[in-house]
């Protein structure tokens, strides 16, 4: 199973788009920015197959050595949205068992995989309330993202702040 | 294909006629061309007749059939609650048995019929004999008296019915249903199949193709413009560039200034990389995440994920006889290990879990905080960079100010070059429409080209789709209007035929009665009058169905209860000519009354053995102190049926008291 970018998503980020000049390498930069939007805020969305292009079944270029770490943060918002500690053993097994497929070159689950898009759908609309306008300009997006981040983390309500305790 | 169908035989137990077994078969296991059964009114003939109906079509799974029909055919002061009536056929030479078993406390009847495959329950006749073999058709070859007023009542018979499917022209119209069929499963799918339809997708493919041609000619005219304007600007530039040098200084620090803005271009632009890169690596973005990562490592290691065994190890140990500690490993606890195993990870599972926490491990390296601390410099430096390409540009625009003062012309190129990238711009937002993908507006408002030209492509589409259903549904009418015309022809000559050969018949059997068929349409309808004497209508329809079936090249049986019966004594002879010629078998109920000039007339025209019988119920002494040859006749238990025209001619009974 691949990861999807929503069509909406792929057309936002047009002007800092691979086929731009110094812009992203590849459209996983994309996707990947959609998806930490997603998991800092616990937005998901569903979306027909239709309004989604296919990107890639593996983490590309930059993502290949990262993936792991992708993941393991991606199976921390999963417990935290679960509303499970990280050592209760049952749920933390139960929860690997689910969404990981060792065998996989995403290393997901199909399962896993369908959640882990609907975390970049769910960011994409994340980054519309982030940003006034689409961005036109690399360092410009870059900066005002990781503002953004931090804004969002830095709210009391956030569960990331919430959730990580051991 | 022609037909030939023989009753061999049948058998009643347990009804309301004495309980019989008749063969009409010879030696030579051919049949009786004519049977006799002498019957006394109240023996049952109606009853047989009834069953041989139902037997012959099916008829008792049909709503007439209720509990009360099926429970009133039970013997009388019988303590069984079941019977049977079993007809042996010989349907193109081949054995077929159907019989109807009766449960009288339930009310019901069930079919069973035995054919080339065996014995199935249900009522089913080979399929070429299913035409001849239902309640409408079989009304004409098991035959009586108000069946002959029927034919000539249009709410009781479907005489033309009968015509079509003896003649086989109903294939005809059948042919025509499956040619529907055809239709509608071919155009199931087809959202139009109509002329309409056709005209509405047309005009809808040709205001696409217009509307594509249109933007395709707009899109080409502004690519035109823009390569025009862009050359216009580089002349603008080169001619600007001129006119800087002509002041040395001003040259100078212009140079200068660009490559500057250049640099910092590019600086900008390595920055950004490194950022991105860098953020690449999530436990970067925030401490938040890190220490997330860095939590999730620690708690796997204290509750022991993975476990240092992994799930194979116990699938493996549950398939051996003994346990590593030595102990026997019995059902109960192989059992118990399997269930037991679900809790550990797989080895596959084991090994990501331990890369994954080998990979948090130097990720975070000593600090949790460092690698945002990191990245946050980083973005320091971005946004350094891109204050130095702003101070850049500024500094650039600083002296093309400069330049401007002092050089009109310079500065008339400058504002000719911003007005040419206003144009410029602007061309490249009209050229920018053309590219959309935006499928949700309507034709009109759609400028993708690449849109409209996969609009157009299935506008094409539809309207071949439709095109080629037009073309079935035109060839689909005109066969059906040739079948159409080839029934009704076939139809008027074949009924018309033989009308005229039944009133020939007519006129023979009554010659002073002035009685013809005028037309057969869903029953017989006389010329000049509704009908006639139940004699008359007797004769009318022996003529009708003698001339029938002597045309058909379908041998079908035919019986008949009381054909003489009603009929003139005078006219009887004429009928027993007639009836023996009307198929190759023919069964006839009758009483002794009925013998007197009918029967003679029997045995004069035919020139094969005929088959007598005497059925009557036991109990009547003088009768049955007649039966003389013991070898003559089958005893049941509550009837005889004595073979032989000796007994039969002797038989004086004709109600049963």
């Amino acid at each position: 199973m691949p990861f999807r970018l929503s069509n909406d998503g792929e057309k936002w980020f047009k002007d800092i788009s691979k086929s731009s000049k110094n812009g992203f390498q590849t459209d996983f930069d994309a996707y990947y920015f959609c998806f930490i939007a997603g998991i800092t805020c616990g937005q998901k969305k569903t979306l027909p197959v239709s309004e989604t292009r296919e990107l890639v079944e593996y983490f590309p270029d930059r993502f290949r050595t990262r993936g792991k770490l992708i993941v393991s943060l991606f199976l921390c918002r999963e417990l935290i949205e679960l509303g499970v500690q990280f050592n209760e053993k049952k749920a933390v097994h139960s929860a690997i068992t689910k969404l990981i497929k060792p065998e996989s070159p995403s290393y997901l689950s199909d399962e896993g995989m369908r959640e882990f898009n609907k975390y970049a759908n769910g960011g994409y609309e994340v980054l519309t309330e982030w940003f006034a306008d689409r961005p036109r300009s690399l360092d410009t997006f870059l900066r005002l993202f990781k503002a953004k981040l931090d804004q969002e983390l830095n709210k009391e309500s956030n569960s990331w702040a919430l959730g990580i305790a051991v | 294909m022609a037909s030939n169908f023989k009753i061999l035989g049948w058998k009643s137990e347990g009804l309301r006629c004495p309980d019989h077994n008749i063969s009409f078969t010879r030696g030579d296991s051919s049949v009786y061309e004519i049977s006799l059964i002498q019957m006394p009114n109240g023996t049952g003939k109606t009853t047989v007749l009834n069953l041989l109906r139902a037997a012959l079509s099916g008829s008792a799974y049909s709503e007439t059939w209720n509990a009360s029909k099926v429970r009133g055919l039970k013997k009388r002061n019988s303590d069984h609650n079941v019977g049977s009536f079993e007809v042996k056929l010989s349907l193109n030479d081949r054995p077929v048995t159907i019989i109807m078993q009766f449960d009288f406390d339930s009310g019901k009847v069930i079919y069973k019929t035995t054919r080339g495959e065996g014995q199935k329950t249900g009522f089913d006749p080979p399929s070429e004999f299913k035409r001849f073999l239902n309640e409408n058709f079989v009304n004409f070859f098991v035959f009586d008296g108000e069946l002959a007023q029927n034919l000539l009542d249009s709410n009781h018979t479907k005489a033309e019915k009968i015509v079509d499917d003896l003649f086989q022209i109903s294939t005809l119209l059948i042919l025509n249903n499956k040619i529907d069929e055809y239709w509608q499963k071919v155009t199931q799918d087809r959202t139009a199949k109509e002329w309409k339809g056709f005209k509405r997708r047309a005009s809808k493919l040709t205001n696409l193709k217009a509307r594509l041609e249109n933007l395709e000619k707009e899109q080409r005219n502004l690519n035109q413009r823009l390569e025009e304007e862009t050359e216009r600007l580089v002349a603008k530039e080169n001619i600007y560039k001129e006119e800087i040098k002509k002041g040395k200084n001003l040259n100078e620090r212009h140079i200068k200034a660009e490559t500057d803005v250049k640099e910092k271009e590019a600086a900008l632009t390595d920055q950004s990389k490194i950022v991105l890169d860098n953020m690449a690596d999530c436990y970067s973005l925030s401490d938040l995440f890190s220490t997330a990562l860095y939590n999730f490592k620690v708690s796997l290691d204290r509750v022991k994920l993975p476990e240092s065994a992994a799930r194979e190890f116990f699938e493996e140990l549950a398939e051996e006889d003994v346990c590593v500690c030595d102990r026997p490993i019995d059902e109960n606890i192989r059992k118990v290990i399997l269930e037991k195993s679900i809790q550990y990870l797989g080895s596959d599972d084991v090994s990501l879990l331990n890369a994954v926490k080998t990979a948090i491990t130097e990720a975070l390296g000593d600090s949790r905080t460092e690698p945002e601390k990191q990245l946050k410099a980083m973005i320091e430096s971005l946004s350094e960079a891109s204050n130095n390409l702003l101070d850049a540009k500024n500094e650039l625009d600083e002296i093309k100010i400069e330049i401007a003062k002092e050089n009109p012309d310079a500065k008339k190129a400058q504002d000719e070059i911003e007005a040419k990238k206003i144009t410029i711009r602007d061309l490249e937002t009209q050229l920018e429409r053309f590219k959309s993908d935006d499928t949700s507006l309507n034709d009109e408002n759609t400028y993708g080209i690449e849109v409209l030209r996969k609009r157009v492509e299935e506008a094409e589409e539809k309207l071949a789709e439709i095109a080629n259903t037009m073309i079935l549904r035109y060839k689909r009418d005109r066969l059906q209007k040739i079948i159409t015309n080839a029934y009704q022809i076939a139809h008027d000559n074949i009924t018309n035929e033989i009308c005229s050969e039944a009133n020939d018949h007519i006129n023979d059997l009554m010659p002073y009665n002035d009685l013809s068929i005028d037309r057969i349409d869903s029953c017989l309808v006389l010329k000049g009058q509704t009908g006639g004497s139940t004699g008359e209508q007797l004769s009318i329809a022996y003529a009708f169905l003698s001339t029938l079936f002597n045309r058909s090249e379908h041998k079908l049986p035919f019986v008949v209860d009381s054909p003489a019966n009603p009929i003139d004594l005078e006219v009887r002879p004429k009928i027993g000519a007639i009836i023996p010629k009307l198929s190759e078998q023919f069964i006839a109920f009758t009483i002794s009354s009925e013998r007197s000039g009918f029967v003679d007339a029997i045995v004069q025209q035919s020139k094969m053995p005929i088959q007598f019988l005497t059925l009557f119920r036991k109990g009547r002494t003088k009768l049955e102190d007649k039966i003389t040859d013991t070898s003559l006749f089958n005893e049941t238990d509550d009837g005889f049926c004595i073979l032989g025209k000796d007994y039969f001619d002797d038989f004086q009974l004709d109600y049963e008291e």
